[in-house]
């Protein structure tokens, strides 16, 4: 039971990424795809509500064996990575750049997975909110700044030709956030 | 059908000896040890509250607790710490030393199934809280500890057997819990594998390169690994061929030690080349526990059964 709970997912996962494309399959296959992915959604009971029974006791044993996800990890393709760039505006003019900080390389990657599945938020309001966090964290270090224009962005990798070509990763902006320090607030607000 | 039902069992539950469950207990303790002292900077900061840190645990334990009431996360034990009179940030760093002091206990073989059962529990409740800041490594500590904890302990190379000379583990115990690593490893690396085949980049050597140029990854200058572009495709080719080919390869005593080296390579690969080192460790570590003994060295043979390499298949 464990071992096909596993498969399952695996299976799941799997299909999850052929439809969200792209893959070795040609376009014309994509509507299958989805399709077979909306089903497989039905048959895991993905649209149940969440404080279904069964779904919060599957869910929760999924937690508890470290098996509810799949094991893609960089597939089927590997994805650009995320950026978020501080833009501290002070009250005498001055404006300073700056990027979230953790303490150690193990932690860069945490943060670097963190920033990734801001991008992947389908939900706007979730992600403001993750980023509002980022940016109440900045300014922690940045008190006298009262004025941070969060940049959320992506970053564009140049392939192996492009690169001998001279070209370098370049970044896209996806979001601008504003957020003002008020003296009476003890966070940003939008 | 009977004959059927047997051959399941008898592959189920093949007396196996302790070595593996040894080289799991001592790995995942060193993992654990690794995983603290990493983020030891860091651990406040990540898994502060609202407005404490760099993103609120808060709001991960919300998404969890929607998801299923009963996954374990920091604010039971902040709650808990809470009506004896601790601060949510003293209970946060009490869980850091526990988890440490787990694995400490793990590498010595000290109170192995407690300290295996609270590894688990602390591991799962710091990565589920900082659940908007794990990643892959944290999934396949928790399988790990998840197997361990429920593993015949303690195995011989502990301090328990020494200090205490506990009954013999059943043979057929071991050797099921074993089982079950191995082919839980099978589907991660077949469908691995099989969803990096999918992408047109495996197959180019393009999503290999842009796994290596990929920030945090970049450890290796572009500049270095432009060199070997040509390298890419066949190398590209060669890590979802190692991973679909696992579940087939490793089972066959003929190909089973190159699979396996090979695939301690790819890890040590993404260790070296990808900085991912908590990540290649914890995967040689379940490789070497699953398939190690009786495969890449022999094992002493004990009086009452053949405990010295991995069942065959047909």
């Amino acid at each position: 039971m464990h071992l096909f709970c596993i498969a399952a997912i695996c299976a799941r996962e799997t299909i999850w990424a052929l439809a969200q494309g792209p893959s070795i399959f040609p376009p014309s296959f994509d509507p299958i795809w989805k399709k077979t992915d909306q089903v497989a959604a039905a048959i895991f009971g993905e649209k149940l509500p969440l404080s279904q029974p069964t779904r919060q006791v599957t869910t929760g044993y999924e937690h508890l064996a470290g098996v509810e996800s799949g094991y893609g990890f960089f597939a089927p393709n590997v994805t650009d990575s995320s950026e978020l760039l501080f833009e501290l505006h002070y009250s005498d003019g001055r404006i300073e750049y700056d990027l979230p900080s953790v303490g150690s390389n193990a932690a860069g990657i945490r943060l670097a997975t963190l920033l990734d599945k801001i991008r992947l938020t389908e939900d706007s309001d979730l992600r403001e909110t993750m980023i509002k966090m980022l940016t109440h964290a900045n300014w922690q270090e940045h008190r006298e700044a009262n004025l941070i224009r969060a940049i959320f962005g992506q970053v564009v990798l140049p392939g192996v030709d492009q690169f001998e070509r001279g070209e370098r990763e370049r970044f896209d902006v996806l979001y601008t956030y504003d957020f003002v320090a008020r003296a009476s607030q003890d966070r940003p607000s939008q | 059908m009977g004959q059927r039902v047997l051959g399941t069992r008898s592959f189920l539950f093949r007396s196996d000896s302790d070595r593996w469950l040894s080289i799991l207990r001592i790995g995942l303790g060193t993992e654990l040890i690794l995983y603290c002292l990493s983020l030891w900077k860091d651990w406040d900061y990540l898994l502060a509250s609202t407005g404490r840190g760099l993103i609120s645990r808060d709001l991960a334990e919300a998404v969890l607790g929607a998801e299923s009431i009963v996954i374990p996360r920091l604010s039971w034990l902040v709650a808990l710490g809470e009506k004896i009179g601790f601060q949510s940030e003293t209970v946060v760093q009490a869980a850091w030393v526990l988890l440490l002091l787990a694995g400490i206990l793990l590498c010595f073989g000290f109170y192995s199934r407690t300290a295996a059962v609270a590894a688990w529990f602390m591991h799962l409740c710091a990565v589920k809280s900082g659940d908007l800041v794990v990643y892959g490594v944290d999934n396949f500590v928790t399988i790990g500890l998840f197997y361990l904890m429920l593993s015949p302990l303690p195995d011989r190379l502990s301090l328990d057997w020494r200090l205490r000379k506990p009954k013999e583990k059943d043979p057929e115990l071991l050797g099921f819990w074993r089982r079950i690593l191995q082919l839980h490893l099978c589907l991660i690396y077949f469908f691995s594998g099989l969803t990096k085949a999918l992408g047109a980049g495996w197959w180019n050597g393009s999503n290999l390169w842009r796994a290596l140029i990929r920030p945090p990854f970049n450890v290796v200058s572009s500049e270095i690994l432009v060199n070997g572009k040509h390298f890419f495709p066949v190398l590209g080719v060669a890590v979802w061929v190692i991973e679909i080919g696992y579940p087939f390869f490793v089972w066959n005593k003929q190909t089973r030690a190159a699979w396996l080296m090979s695939v301690i390579f790819l890890h040590l690969g993404i260790g070296l080349f990808m900085g991912m080192y908590l990540f290649a460790l914890v995967m040689i570590v379940l490789n070497l526990a699953a398939f190690g003994p009786g495969t890449l060295w022999r094992e002493k043979q004990t009086a009452d059964v053949d405990r010295s390499a991995p069942a065959e298949t047909a």
